[in-house]
């Protein structure tokens, strides 16, 4: 749905981003990066707001920029505040709906819907001038998704929200994922996308840093060891069996908790499918378990720090 | 409805209530002061003609006009580019030319609105309210109407080129306006007011002195301008800065500042 071919972007002398080629699907995909790192910029351009320097940007086969086919099918839910204040939610989104061609007794419905989907009924016939940063997001949302779009981006979605909120939009996020629109979402939080995807797009520097499925991309990464962290009560014994593995190549106790133990393996695969049987040949009693690495956190740090 | 939506809300944006009061004092602004002359005034000297004349000369057209004009004009753009607003417009499937004139027009509306009931009351004021027929009011109303698209279309033109629109509107309005239009020879030519004040002229109240101006224009008499040609003038003017604002909207970025990079 969305193609970027060597997408470059010069503000002046400054670069916004840098030969990006990437190809995003249907589902939800995530921008992920550092402030700075060119997500705003990447969504300007998917969104038709920014030409390219070089290269060309397509969605649905189409160049964006003031393309009234494009934003027949494309919602957009900026990560600024810039609202109409003086309006009330339901008139804000209302007047979008109009602009976006919806009529009468349609347009009345698809508001509704957008307003309850983003659970604002209560509040729609408030001022937006009076909204919590909670409120716009949401109110931004139900803007950018009342005309039923295919594709949908969202920068920087989650912010501002408390976390019922967060828990309310990602799940939002993911159902619309689910009907099979192409969602594009930025994010500087990790943690955050990572409850809502795994195919992400890492950006750094204006550069794609990576792209594709996050525990894919962290298994490409043979330079770091993958770490495991595992809680027993025999955690001397339980290093000593791990150690004989030959792609274990560190076992380390932490000072803090004595029973704990961090392995660091090459081969994560062969590690978690040959785990369950040393511990049920040595009787180990496991309280907990945890992959230190299979998050964005990690990947991240990896691929930007070396 | 895509257009009227974008009418109405450009439209509620200017009757925000701090613009809405300043639109009343704007309003009753050359009345009060229709009033302050008529009754500091022997009666018997009070000549209503006069006192229209120099008020809607010096005010209405010389200032109300041209900053009501200039301020709609310049926030078709501007305001949406402060507000950072203008993503949500851009990325709507209706033609950028049409989310500016529809805007415009949004905006120039209370403008006209404004401008013309200041000339209203301030009639009523000098004249008295069933004098009216046999002024110049209802010439005036229609000249202001073309003044408000001359100018508007103008102020929409920098508000398209320039972030700081309003600054240059400002400049230009009582800069140029007021200074082009008093040179000698066909200088006055290249101004707005010109053409407006062939269309209604006004006599300004002498005090039997002439200024460095006047003495400039004895010597190098300008070519009379048709009313004809005022009205052709003034019309393509407006036809052709719009067109050039519709054109440029539709081909440049709009980015709201913090936002990029």
């Amino acid at each position: 749905m969305i193609s970027l071919r060597n997408a470059s972007r010069w503000y002046g002398q400054v670069i916004g981003i840098n030969d990006i080629t990437a190809d995003l699907p249907p589902g939800l995909t995530a921008l992920l990066g550092p402030n700075g790192a060119g997500k705003s910029t990447l969504i300007k351009l998917i969104t038709g707001i920014l030409r390219p320097t070089t290269g060309s940007v397509l969605v649905f086969g189409e160049r964006p920029f003031a393309n009234t086919k494009v934003y027949r099918r494309l919602g957009y839910c900026p990560e600024i505040d810039g609202l109409y204040e003086s309006m009330t939610g339901r008139e804000f989104v209302t007047a979008m709906a109009a602009v976006s061609g919806l009529k009468g007794a349609l347009l009345r419905k698809k508001v509704d819907e957008a307003i309850s989907l983003v659970g604002m009924e209560a509040a729609a016939s408030r001022v937006i001038g009076g909204y919590s940063k909670g409120m716009k997001q949401r109110i931004k949302l139900a803007q950018a998704i009342v005309h039923d779009p295919d594709v949908l981006v969202l920068d920087e979605p989650l912010s501002g929200l408390d976390p019922i909120g967060r828990r309310d939009m990602t799940n939002l996020i993911c159902s619309l994922a689910q009907q099979g629109k192409c969602i594009v979402v930025s994010s500087h939080i990790l943690h955050e996308v990572e409850q809502m995807t795994s195919n992400i797009l890492l950006l750094y520097r204006g550069r794609l840093l990576a792209s594709g499925d996050v525990y894919h991309i962290r298994s490409l990464i043979d330079k770091h060891p993958h770490r495991v962290q595992i809680e027993t009560s025999e955690p001397r014994l339980l290093a000593a069996e791990l150690m004989r593995f030959p792609h274990v190549v560190s076992v380390r106790f932490s000072d803090g908790s004595p029973n704990q133990v961090e392995v660091e393996t090459k081969n994560p695969e062969a590690f978690y499918s040959q785990l369950p049987d040393v511990v049920l040949e040595g009787d180990f009693e496991i309280t907990a378990f945890e992959s230190l690495d299979n998050n964005l956190e990690a990947v991240f740090r990896y691929l930007t720090e070396g | 409805m895509s257009d009227l939506m974008l009418f109405q809300t450009a439209l509620r944006e200017y009757l925000t209530a701090k613009r809405f009061a300043v639109a009343v004092v704007v309003v009753l602004l050359p009345s009060l002061l229709a009033v302050l002359w008529k009754y500091t005034t022997d009666r018997a000297f009070f000549d209503p003609r006069l006192a229209y004349d120099a008020l809607a000369l010096g005010l209405i057209f010389g200032f109300i006009l041209i900053i009501t004009s200039m301020l709609a004009g310049t926030s078709v753009v501007s305001q949406e580019m402060e507000r950072k607003s203008i993503v949500y417009l851009l990325t709507r499937p209706v033609p950028r030319a049409r989310i500016l004139l529809a805007r415009f027009l949004g905006m120039l509306v209370p403008a006209a609105l404004t401008t013309c009931l200041s000339a209203f009351l301030l009639a009523v004021t000098c004249f008295g309210p069933r004098n009216l027929s046999g002024t110049p009011l209802m010439r005036d109303l229609g000249v202001l109407l073309i003044g408000v698209f001359a100018y508007g279309s103008l102020a929409l033109l920098l508000g398209t080129l320039l972030r700081k629109a309003i600054m240059y509107a400002i400049y230009f309005a009582f800069g140029w306006e007021n200074t082009v239009s008093n040179l000698p020879g066909s200088f006055r030519k290249i101004s707005i007011i010109t053409y407006l004040k062939v269309l209604a002229p006004h006599s300004p109240p002498s005090n039997g002195s002439s200024d460095l101006i006047e003495i400039l224009q004895h010597l190098s008499p300008p070519k009379a301008i048709t009313p004809s040609s005022a009205v052709m003038v003034l019309f393509a003017v407006t036809v052709a800065a719009a067109a050039l604002a519709a054109l440029v909207f539709t081909f440049r970025e709009y980015s709201p500042k913090d936002d990029a990079a």
